[in-house]
């Protein structure tokens, strides 16, 4: 919230205690930042971001004095308590500190703010939205490679079995050129559907599925992607840059509000425009000014609890005495019914009903309602002397993302880089479908008893007797059924070992298990989206950027990738031994 | 050994007046004891009936192996050198032989019963197909029973045999046309291996068919005609057809005119094998490498390009991030 000037100057003052407290010890320090809180709390400020990021960016220079770091960062989440990033802080602190536990609790304690926030709640709806369209894609790209090296032996023999020697050149031909093509025009997708398809042709029938399943995925990449963008748009929008201005908790010399004002293109952004305009007016003190902000809403025929609530709230504020108890208790009841699972207007009732007429009964009994829909209302409002002031719904939020402008610039980028110049949702959409329809004959095509040696890489059909077993006859009479031993040169087989090692789910694919590859795959694509995304600077001091997400989840991905690896070993080595001692 | 016998005061008729399944009804209703001897283009048959039931069988078919013999060597219960070991020097019968068979055990007594049950209804299947043949019954007390055959109904094995002709029928319409040549698709599949893989592979063949599919797998050799395998196979021509159209559903076996087409293999040099796989690996490096190059133009241009919308609206976030970052190093200066 953006503090009118008389309030900034008490509030600076409580911050010079802190940054020079007196003494200049651990204890002074405590007391200068106990004071800081207190003078913040009375002057009814929700959250100061910018003295929370302050507090963290003194807590790394005494990263020397554990306690002192400790300290500042706590206060860091108490001066801004509806925020995840001070959270973020601390549970990094504690990680840095080797206290395991604790970091986990606040990464927990900072995943919940980082939804529930409406703010930081869009920067975690880019992350998830971008997430789940960016996924299913790369899944499918590791995945389809992964495939061509586990068919590759198939398709050198079958290829000498069916093809002549000059059609084999002229495919290695037009596969070189092909190749050429995808890499200069950067057209991943159709190198996807080119390679999907060869594969499929040769594919075991659960392996189709699998290409199917994944390009069935691809179907909804673009509503994810439009999802996130909106979100991510939303956050470059001038509402809520004006929006975290406000909560920073500092002395700005506002900037005119019309700075933040885009034409509204249609009603929810209308609403946000006026909400915001009303609570600007609001911290500036100009009450009458923002009651018109508000009733512009409901002129507009716009029901929102908040509105009513907050309309209620500046009546009262003005002390208006044409204004009755009747007509306070209309529009707080009515925001009461708008929003049956805030507590807040029936507190602040009640306090109109003890302010005004001091009706103790009826003040008592609006008082239990609100804390029985919302218990933390008694912790939370003790210190408050003003009525409370409540936000648009989280829905409304979303709204207004969806109404951003600009998917027709961000659809035609996207599907630029993903198909080729050009191309559009119509496109897309029609190549995506064609394409699993073709894929899903292949399926139909294929005999359903098909199946890829995993210790020759041949092709086989297996009958009744072999469910038990995936090797072919060739490599069961040899006991031979591990990849290892895919009858390629040494090398070939290092390479694989070591690609086996490195890229999980990239062994398991190779010996035909697709659920346990993409058991490992998938969160291993998630990691490289986490580290990607906080590359581009937008995720510091959130969640994502925490020591968990960024090194010991891929650690535990790589164990897992090893154990499973180990295990498989393991069990084909003692089936050797065991069929060489019987 | 075939009994021998005259007619002159049983019953002698043609095919072509009198069905066989008449005169079977007839014997199973008076309850008779004797012999019925059928005579047609692929051979004769006798079967042996004591008091209206079935005890014996004796059948001689050139084109199908039905003798015990076949059956025995065919389904790896002993091997032709000892079966001739067993009957050729010491002038044994089929039924002497399965006593000894038994008597060694070679194998059992159970099993034996069920090859007797299979060849008894497959004989019915053959003759009951005959339209043109003589046949007649010599009623007589003295018949013995088969010693690994418990007698049978004949209205049993007559329902039994009808209904197998009339599955084999519609089975024969989807494999038509019978003079066609199948191959096994494993066969093609392991076209590299070499002759040590080839042992392998065999014992890993045997490994996973019963003993029923690696028999009529063993068929396919990319010569016989279905016809051919039809007739040889020691199963009998209604299992050998179940077991076909399986292998045709599986994809086990294909014609060989399709595998023909495709050409044979030929021993080139390893590179040249490659030649058609290696498309699968250009594809893929292509596709991985254009995918790394559009995350990244999307994300982070080079230099001298033209921002992208995702770029520009990041870069305009972490300017905030900045800015408000370096507002926040702003309160820590002391005054």
């Amino acid at each position: 919230m953006a503090v009118p000037a008389a309030q900034a100057n008490v509030l600076d003052k409580a911050w010079r205690q802190v940054i020079d407290p007196t003494p200049a010890t651990l204890p002074g320090l405590e007391r200068s930042l106990e004071d800081f809180i207190l003078t913040k709390k009375s002057l009814a400020i929700k959250n100061a971001t910018l003295y929370s990021l302050a507090l963290i960016e003194m807590a790394k220079q005494k990263s020397s004095e554990p306690e002192a770091a400790t300290l500042l960062t706590k206060a860091a989440v108490q001066v801004s308590p509806d925020y995840a990033f001070p959270e973020t802080a601390l549970c990094e602190l504690f990680f840095d500190q080797g206290h395991g536990l604790k970091s986990l609790r606040h990464l927990f304690a900072a995943t919940r703010k980082f939804q529930s926030n409406p703010q930081e709640g869009f920067y975690a709806a880019t992350f998830l939205w971008l997430a789940l369209a960016v996924l299913p894609f790369s899944l499918m790209i590791l995945m389809t490679t992964i495939m061509a090296v586990r068919y590759f032996r198939t398709f050198s023999e079958m290829g000498r079995i069916k093809l002549k020697p000059a059609t084999q050149k002229l495919l290695l031909t037009t596969a070189a050129i092909a190749a050429v093509l995808i890499i200069y025009l950067q057209t991943p997708l159709p190198g996807l559907f080119l390679l999907a398809g060869l594969i499929s042709i040769l594919a075991t029938r659960r392996d189709i599925i699998l290409l199917a399943l994944l390009l069935a995925a691809l179907l909804f990449t673009p509503f994810a992607y439009e999802k996130g963008m909106f979100s991510l748009l939303t956050l470059d929008s001038s509402f809520f840059r004006s929006a975290r201005l406000s909560e920073s908790g500092r002395h700005l010399q506002f900037e005119p509000a019309s700075k933040h004002q885009q034409p509204a293109e249609n009603l929810s952004q209308l609403v946000l425009q006026f909400f915001m305009q009303a609570e600007i007016a609001r911290q500036r003190g100009e009450y009458h000014k923002a009651e018109i902000f508000l009733r512009q809403i409901i002129a507009e025929k716009i029901e929102l609890g908040a509105v009513y609530n907050n309309l209620a709230n500046l009546l009262f504020l003005q002390k208006n005495p044409e204004t009755t108890l009747d007509q306070y208790e209309q529009l707080y009841l009515k925001a009461a019914e708008l929003e049956p699972r805030q507590g807040i207007p029936y507190y602040n009732l009640s306090r109109a009903y003890l302010s005004l007429s001091f009706d103790l009964i009826k003040s008592q009994t609006y008082l239990e309602k609100a804390f029985g829909i919302d218990p933390d209302l008694s912790q939370t409002h003790e210190a408050q002397s003003q009525p409370d002031f409540m936000p648009l719904p989280e829905n409304f939020y979303r709204q207004y993302a969806d109404s951003q402008p600009g998917h027709k610039t961000f659809f035609p980028e996207i599907f630029r880089y993903m198909l080729f110049p050009g191309a559009g949702w119509t496109t897309y959409f029609i190549l995506v479908i064609i394409f699993l329809g073709g894929i899903l004959w292949q399926a139909l095509l294929t005999p359903g008893n098909r199946r890829l040696c995993p210790g020759c890489g041949r092709l086989f059909h297996s009958l009744k007797k072999l469910k038990h077993t995936a090797a072919c006859p060739l490599c069961q009479a040899a006991g031979r059924q591990s990849p290892c031993n895919l009858g390629w040169h040494s090398q070939t087989s290092i390479l694989l070992t070591l690609t086996s090692i490195a890229v999980p789910g990239f062994y398991q694919l190779l010996r035909g298990q697709p659920v346990a590859a993409a058991a490992l795959q998938i969160p291993a694509l998630f990691w490289l989206y986490n580290f990607l995304i906080c590359r581009t600077g937008i995720m510091a001091l959130q969640p994502p950027s925490t020591p968990w997400l960024s090194l010991v989840f891929p650690a535990l991905i790589w164990i897992a990738n090893l154990g499973l690896i180990a295990t498989a070993l393991s069990i084909h080595l003692r089936k050797q031994a065991g069929e060489k001692y019987q | 050994m075939k009994k021998q016998f005259s007619a002159t005061k049983g019953l002698n008729a043609d095919l072509e007046n009198f069905e066989i399944t008449d005169i079977l009804q007839l014997i199973t209703q008076q309850v008779k004891c004797g012999s019925l001897s059928v005579e047609g283009k692929d051979g004769n048959c006798s079967w042996y009936f004591l008091d209206g039931g079935l005890v014996d069988f004796e059948c001689d078919f050139p084109g199908h192996l039905l003798d015990l013999k076949s059956i025995l060597v065919k389904s790896g219960h002993l091997d032709e050198s000892a079966y001739d070991l067993l009957t050729g020097k010491r002038g044994l019968g089929e039924k002497e032989v399965a006593e000894l068979l038994v008597q060694g055990k070679f194998i059992s007594p159970g099993e034996l019963e069920n090859i007797n049950l299979r060849r008894l209804i497959e004989s019915f299947i053959v003759t009951m197909q005959w339209t043109k043949g003589k046949y007649s019954f010599f009623p007589t007390s003295e018949v013995q029973r088969h010693p690994f055959l418990p007698a049978q109904d004949a209205n049993f094995i007559i329902l039994e045999a009808l209904r197998q002709i009339d599955e084999m029928t519609v089975m024969k319409k989807r494999l038509q046309p019978l003079d066609r040549v199948f191959e096994t698709t494993l066969a093609q599949a392991n076209g590299e291996a070499s002759i040590h893989d080839l042992n392998l592979f065999k014992e890993g063949l045997e490994a996973q068919f019963d003993r029923d599919e690696l028999e009529t797998y063993r068929l396919f050799d990319g010569k016989r005609p279905l016809s051919e395998i039809l007739n040889r196979n020691v199963l009998g021509q209604f299992h050998t057809c179940r077991i076909i159209l399986d292998f045709l559903e599986r994809g086990i076996i294909v014609p060989e005119s399709s595998s023909q087409s495709t050409g044979k293999l030929s021993r080139a040099p390893a590179v040249n094998r490659q030649l058609s796989g290696l498309p699968l690996m250009l594809l893929g490096t292509a596709l991985v490498i254009a995918t790394l190059l559009s995350i990244k133009n999307l994300t982070n241009p080079r230099q001298g390009l033209k921002p992208t919308f995702f770029s520009a609206i990041v870069d305009n976030l972490r300017a905030d991030r900045k800015a408000v970052l370096a507002q926040a190093a702003e309160l820590l200066r002391r005054p």
